[in-house]
């Protein structure tokens, strides 16, 4: 008799997997460029995998930071705008799936099915990063050149704003410190 | 609604910054034209400050960001707990937690268990033919034990224990919040070597604990479920964090690459805010493989979940609603799944049955669109099978015989006779007549014969009155496997059902009791409706659910109907002392009382062998009343245990 057991907060396998070779793709993207970049990268992964392994989110979310501290390292070594768009893009949807397989994890547990469930939230994310790095790639090839800077301060703003209109709603006001 | 304006203000800004900003870039020198020179070096001085100001708020932005994501976890729903019976605690595992929390000597229940220690320990010696006194010496000595640590803890000297050097260095290196419960430890085992009873380990078993005592406490495990309502998960807080830091790395080392990946940023950021909002639509429908299985049967559980909505449920997660006191043995209730419209799937698993009538719960959906930024609950109760039965199996004895029920005076509890002479059926003496005796058992053939009157007697017919009682506290909740799912008052249950079944054919008069908060009471009768009646009450009765009630009180107030013939057959793992004035009380109210006790004791950890000792001590102690005592070991059937204790 093999009791059925709650789920144990062991992130979902297939996810799991994923994760780890989306960031495998971000730590690869560092590795022509930089020393640097390749040893935040691979501090990074190893984070990743290792939230992975124990089904923390924290540790997750801060490996993932580092896969894209690295990207934006190696860009700022001579990477090119494709391979930094490529990595970034790789290392977030890392993060999203990871996040995806604790959620399940800790929702449905590994001796559920789950595999439908993941790969309809994989292949939406993917779908959109590959639009993302499209798009990104396609923009950069517009904007070429050396540029007025009033033009490049309102684009930035008009960027930050977008950003910071679509951040969670917690972060949305300000509350000055009496 | 405050929110959404201050996010459409800022979208108006930044649209506005956008349109200025890509004019400026596209005809930069028909702009330069229109305007003047001073205001031309104007703007770009100002742009600069702008700029490094932007960059600051935007940094300031991102920290407050990255902070929120870190310290709140994402908003999910979580699931019931629905694989695992309720558990319910070994005997002994409320004396481990009460002795984990002792933090040192001066502490007032330090000194409670070293009493009850102290108590078992001489209790134990004086088993062990010694008297009282010199029991009470040999503890006051400490020569009870060859442990000096248990000793020294036990004897009621004042000032510290005299303690070896190895236990001095030993403590010198503990933390003293181990001490207390270590040396309650010791001497735990000290007085389980005493009575010879091996304990497999020194330490506690690490296994979850149930603390009878702090039941309220517990978490229940049903959550708290807001139905209907779509929730956001917070799943992609923080990617714009992303877009931060890029736009300010990219400007301050001047690489254009950086900025142009913070637009993966943004661009992730509004896809977590694409909303697909709509209705869940589904039916969901369960088939169990059989309705009424017997106890310990497996049953399996077909649950079916169609999509009737015309848009496809990318995400949906639900978990079946076992009933709370089933065990999941094989599969999984849970599902993550993604279902096209009109499409269907299903999930099979398997639950072990056990007695009594389990209800299904409803089954909890959780609905997320593909990017995972919302969930939408909904309970769904399907109408197909809501509940399985289950009765209590009850081996019928080979005769009430084997029962620990007593001959009082002529009222020996056989099936019809008894040795004294009366009316009945079955011929018992011819004596002379008396004036007085019925008319109808005068013998009218000797009569004829001799002309002397004569009185023929039957064996006087008188069946027992029996009331197997259930004692269903709280206290009685106990199993010697944590989570195996059968507990004492399981056993109990059968042992009454048997007993029930075996009187009730032998045309006994039978009713039925239990004891606990909200008891269980079926006056005493015969016949199949009765017969019935008593099953129906065993398998299904509140008092004696398969769950600890949440009290720990206990009524005995339907005693008072007892006949003032009947015989009380208890059924009481007697795994506390409440017990022993229970059976006190309704000894002295009239019935007989014998007493059948499953016995749910270990010995695996220190606390669990005192349990089992005192547990012990209690049986001998409740014999002394002349209350007979069937020790039914947890491995032994209910008919063997019976027979080993005749």
């Amino acid at each position: 008799m093999n009791a059925a057991n709650p789920p144990d907060g062991s992130p979902a396998i297939l996810s799991a997997w994923l994760a780890v070779c989306l960031a495998a793709i971000g730590w690869a993207s560092t590795v022509p460029w930089s020393i640097h970049g390749v040893a935040t990268a691979s501090i990074g992964w190893f984070l990743l995998a290792l939230a992975l392994l124990v089904g923390d989110r924290t540790v997750l979310t801060v490996g993932a930071a580092g896969l894209v501290l690295a990207v934006f390292v190696s860009a700022g070594d001579g990477a090119g705008v494709a391979t930094v768009l490529t990595g970034t893009t790789a290392s977030i949807l890392a993060w999203d799936i990871g996040h995806n397989a604790i959620s399940v994890g800790r929702q449905l547990g590994r001796e559920a099915p789950t595999v439908r469930a993941e790969l309809a939230h994989a292949l939406a994310s993917l779908t959109a990063g590959c639009a993302i790095v499209v798009l990104g790639t396609a923009g950069s090839l517009l904007v070429a050149g050396t540029q007025p800077l009033l033009a490049v301060a309102l684009l930035l703003l008009a960027g930050a704003l977008i950003a910071v209109a679509l951040a969670p709603r917690e972060t949305l006001s300000f509350e000055w410190p009496s | 609604m405050r929110e959404s304006v201050l996010r459409g203000a800022v979208l108006a800004v930044a649209v506005l910054s956008l349109i200025v900003g890509s004019s400026v870039l596209v005809a930069t020198d028909w702009v330069l034209e229109m305007l003047p020179p001073d205001l031309v070096v104007g703007l770009e001085a100002f742009g600069q400050l702008a700029l490094y100001l932007l960059l600051a708020l935007v940094l300031a932005q991102s920290y407050r960001i990255a902070r929120q994501r870190l310290l709140t976890p994402p908003a999910e729903t979580t699931f019931p707990r629905r694989e695992t019976a309720t558990p319910v605690p070994v005997p002994g595992d409320d004396l481990a937690a009460t002795v984990e929390s002792v933090r040192d000597r001066s502490d007032e229940t330090f000194e409670t268990v070293r009493r009850r220690l102290q108590e078992l320990a001489r209790g134990l010696l004086e088993d062990r033919d010694r008297t009282g006194d010199a029991a009470t010496d040999a503890i006051a000595a400490g020569t009870w034990t060859d442990d000096t640590l248990a000793a020294g803890l036990l004897d009621d000297s004042e000032g510290p224990p005299s303690r070896p050097l190895r236990e001095r260095i030993r403590l010198a290196l503990d933390l003293p919040s181990r001490q207390a419960p270590r040396e309650l430890r010791r001497t735990m085992s000290a007085i389980a070597a005493t009575a010879t009873v091996p304990v497999e380990s020194a330490e506690f078993a690490s296994q979850p604990r149930v603390h009878t005592a702090g039941a309220e406490d517990e978490p229940t495990s049903e959550p708290e479920i807001p139905d209907g309502d779509r929730l956001p998960t917070g799943h992609w807080h923080g990617v714009t964090v992303v877009a931060f830091v890029g736009l300010v790395g990219g400007i301050l080392y001047q690489q254009p690459p950086i900025v142009v990946a913070a637009a993966v940023g943004i661009g992730f950021a509004a896809y977590a805010n694409i909303e697909l909002d709509r209705d869940l639509e589904v039916t969901v429908e369960r088939a169990v493989s059989d309705a009424t299985p017997e106890p310990g049967a497996d049953v399996d559980v077909v649950l079916s979940v169609r999509n009737e909505g015309d848009r496809r449920l990318a995400d949906l997660r639900l978990v079946d609603g076992v009933p709370p006191d089933v065990a999941v043995v094989d599969g999984s209730p849970r599902l993550g799944t993604s279902l096209a419209p009109g499409e269907s799937t299903a999930i099979t698993y398997t639950i072990t049955a056990r007695r009594g009538t389990h209800e299904f719960e409803p089954v909890v959906l959780v609905d997320r669109p593909v990017t995972g930024a919302a969930e939408r609950l909904e309970s769904v109760s399907p109408e197909t099978a809501p509940s399985i039965t289950c009765q209590p199996t009850a081996p019928p004895l080979a005769s009430s015989d084997e029962l620990p029920l007593r001959t009082q005076g002529g009222r020996r509890a056989g099936s019809l006779a008894t040795t004294d002479s009366g009316p009945g059926l079955e011929f018992h003496s011819v004596r002379a007549y008396q004036p007085g005796d019925a008319v109808g058992r005068i013998d009218w053939n000797r009569y004829a014969r001799t002309n002397e009157l004569s009185t023929v007697s039957f064996h006087d017919e008188r069946s027992a009155v029996v009331i197997p009682a259930i004692d269903a506290r709280r206290d009685a909740y106990y199993t010697p496997e944590f989570f195996a799912g059968e507990h004492a008052v399981d056993r109990s249950v059968t042992g009454a059902a048997s007993a029930v079944d075996t009187l009730l054919t032998e045309r006994h008069s039978v009713g039925l009791a239990s004891i606990g908060p909200e008891p269980l009471w079926l006056s005493p009768g015969t016949g199949d409706a009765h017969r019935e009646r008593a099953r129906a009450l065993l398998t299904s009765h509140d008092s004696i659910d398969p769950r600890p009630p949440a009290s720990a009180g206990y009524d005995l107030g339907q005693f008072e109907r007892l006949p003032s013939d009947a015989q009380l057959l208890l059924f009481s793992p007697l795994c506390d002392d409440t017990i022993l004035e229970i059976v006190r009380t309704l000894r002295a109210r009239g019935p007989s009382v014998a007493i059948v006790s499953p016995d749910p004791t270990t010995t695996d950890d220190p606390a669990r062998a005192v349990a089992h000792l005192e547990r012990s001590r209690r049986i001998d102690e409740v014999r002394g009343l002349g209350v007979p005592v069937v020790d039914w070991a947890w491995d032994r059937s209910f008919e063997d245990a019976l027979r080993r204790a005749r």
